[in-house]
């Protein structure tokens, strides 16, 4: 038998007035006990319900760390039962605010519970040098990374250079950009560019000088340009989402990344590229005052 | 039948004329070369410039309605609005790209030629391998436009300092005149038939007026047969010194013409006849700017008449991603049988 907290995809939210002292935050949970030799998971009563809605609903509101301190006490009446363990599921996205804003929940979570992702995520990390892309599988707590050129050069483009050219101007950094824009945001190429037939060249139709040509291969499937600079220069560019990487999370994080300054470390998308979200029925319940 | 995305125009010469057409499609895709320094690329969710919009009676034909010009700036540089690598760039642009991490597909891309067939050395340049954004290349059909039966169709540039009239296949001499005497009496430009015959000499057959007054008596000349197209009557202009210009309905066995004559201030006079078209009076309410067709139906009992006034397509390009799929149907865009009017471009 296993007692399972599961929280809530979102963000924490400020304890409520009145809260005991010493609350960190207050946390969207719902409890199960999952018997696995019986295929058989129970929605488990909250600890303390405060409102009806409470009742009727899985979720309930749980003030951080008095009430998840509760559960696990409560593991050693039900051990009477049989072996109990406690395995806690929580949506990568929120861990790292639980890490700042919760820290002794955490702390109870990392030690006394078996601490796993509670779904599959592509999570574009951009902090220190450089932006990757990692996948982070569900029930597991392993963040892999995944090669993708799209990224590496839209990091680049939003820091101000390119891949192997520190400083190639901002007549090549506008025209990466719109180029990338057109393939992966847009589908069409914006006015601004001007697209020579014959070559495979795209210019910026008032600005005309770099040139990036489009790598003809009648097989491939990945998308390579060649950036031809005025000195002769030539760099390969390689704006392929990567092997595995699914084409709407490749778009959503170029265009987070390509976006403007950073508001946020990290970007978190489910594989359909959408934000991970509870389904709508449930995220319209919001938390109590 | 799939429905052209795209039109644009090609001169005899190889060059890309201007174009007036908008086309709408459900999907958003619409394209045209509203002037020769624009590329309009109509994108859902990008609002139109209301001041764009042609005024109202410009025309009544849908395909030359709203010219609504995207707020999108300046696309096509004049000198970018040549040849072959023009209309290419405006096809790459009407054109939607493949999805990421598809293989490279040829897309189809149908040219229709209105008028004299290709110089050698446009079809030599629409021969070669055109590439097309995000993989893959362009296949080019070329094909012939025809009027629909029993009209004829003339190409007017009114931007031109004298307009200049092309035929657009087959078409007798007498709509070619017409489309003369339109361009001049409904152009802002400086010449025409009547502006020609008015200097030439009286040997030739002309009123032989000279200077400020023949620039005087044209103008009067031109008022009138405007109105003339219009609303079939007459008038009469006379100068300060005595020069009288007469323009008079007249019979004759082609059907409704108009006669010019001179008085010269001795008395000597000089006349010509002209033919003349019914036109639709808000049809010209406000002067045309760019490239456009007039199509003349010469088969009815009161002679010639502007059947259509096509501000729009020279030259239609079609773009569909699939080589195999639907196919443009020449004959059905052809009959025109009223599918949702907004074809009607299509065909002269």
């Amino acid at each position: 038998m296993n007692l399972r907290i599961v929280f809530a995809h979102g963000h924490l939210a400020a304890p409520a007035p009145g809260a005991p002292a010493g609350t960190e935050a207050r946390a969207r949970v719902r409890i199960a006990v999952v018997d696995a030799d019986r295929d058989l998971e129970a929605w488990r009563a909250i600890p303390r319900a405060r409102r009806l809605a409470d009742v009727r609903s899985p979720w309930c509101d749980v003030d951080l760390p008095q009430d998840v301190d509760v559960l696990l006490m409560s593991r050693g009446q039900e051990s009477a039962h049989g072996d109990l363990h406690v395995e806690a599921l929580v949506p990568a996205e929120l861990q790292a605010e639980l890490e700042r804003r919760a820290p002794r929940t955490w702390q109870r979570l990392l030690s006394r519970t078996r601490l796993l992702q509670r779904d599959g995520v592509w999570h574009v990390a951009r902090s220190g040098a450089a932006a990757r892309l990692l996948w982070r599988p569900a029930g597991e707590m392993a963040a892999l990374e995944r090669e993708s050129p799209l990224i590496g050069l839209a990091d680049h483009l939003a820091r101000g250079h390119l891949p192997g050219l520190a400083d190639p101007g901002p007549v090549a950094l506008a025209l990466v950009r719109s180029v990338l824009e057109a393939h992966w945001l847009a589908r069409r190429l914006g006015p601004e560019l001007a697209f020579n037939s014959a070559t495979g060249a795209f210019t910026l139709r008032l600005a005309p000088g770099p040139s990036l040509v489009e790598l003809a291969d009648p097989e491939a499937t990945d998308l390579r340009f060649e950036l031809h600079l005025g000195d002769n220069t030539r760099v390969p560019l390689d704006a392929s989402a990567g092997a595995g990487v699914p084409v709407p999370v490749a778009r959503r994080a170029l265009a987070w990344l390509l976006g403007g300054p950073p508001t946020d470390a990290g970007l978190f998308l489910d594989p359909s590229g959408a934000a991970p979200a509870e389904p709508t029925r449930e995220r319209e319940h919001t938390l109590g005052p | 039948m799939s429905r052209p995305l795209l039109f644009a125009a090609v001169e005899d010469t190889g060059g890309l004329l201007p174009l007036l057409a908008v086309r709408r499609r459900a999907d958003g895709r619409i394209a045209a070369l509203c002037d020769p320094t624009r590329l309009c690329v109509e994108r859902p969710g990008i609002e139109h410039s209301s001041t764009a919009r042609a005024p109202p009676g410009r025309s009544n034909d849908v395909s030359a309605k709203p010219l609504g010009v995207p707020r999108l700036g300046t696309l096509l540089a004049p000198e970018h609005g040549r040849g072959v690598a023009a209309l290419m760039d405006l096809a790459a642009h009407a054109d939607v790209l493949p999805p990421p991490g598809q293989p490279p597909s040829e897309r189809l891309l149908d040219v229709w030629f209105v008028g004299p067939e290709p110089t050698a050395a446009l079809a030599r340049e629409l021969r070669s391998v055109w590439r097309a954004p995000g993989g893959g290349v362009y296949r080019l059909r070329t094909r012939r436009l025809v009027p629909l039966a029993g009209r004829v169709a003339v190409g007017i540039d009114w931007r031109a300092a004298t307009p200049s009239v092309r035929a657009v296949g087959d078409v007798p001499p007498e709509a070619l005149r017409l489309a003369r005497l339109a361009a001049e009496a409904f152009g802002t430009a400086v010449g025409g038939p009547v502006f020609d015959w008015l200097g030439t000499a009286r040997d030739s057959g002309g009123a032989d007026v000279a200077g400020d007054r023949r620039q005087e008596l044209w103008e009067g000349a031109r008022t009138v047969l405007a109105g003339a197209f219009v609303h079939g009557a007459g008038g009469r202009k006379e100068s300060d010194d005595g020069h009288v210009l007469e323009l008079a309905l007249a019979r004759d066995p082609a059907g409704i013409a108009f006669d010019i004559a001179h008085t010269a201030p001795d008395g000597s006079s000089a006349s010509l006849l002209a033919p003349l078209a019914r036109f639709e009076a808000e049809q010209w309410s406000a002067p045309p700017r760019g490239p456009e067709f007039l199509e003349f139906s010469f088969d009815g009992p009161l002679g010639p008449r502007l059947e259509r006034r096509v501000a729009s397509a020279v030259y239609l390009l079609e773009c569909a991603r699939d080589p195999n799929g639907p196919q443009v149907d020449l004959d059905a865009l052809g009959r025109d049988d009223g599918d949702s009017g907004e074809d009607r471009g299509a065909t002269l």
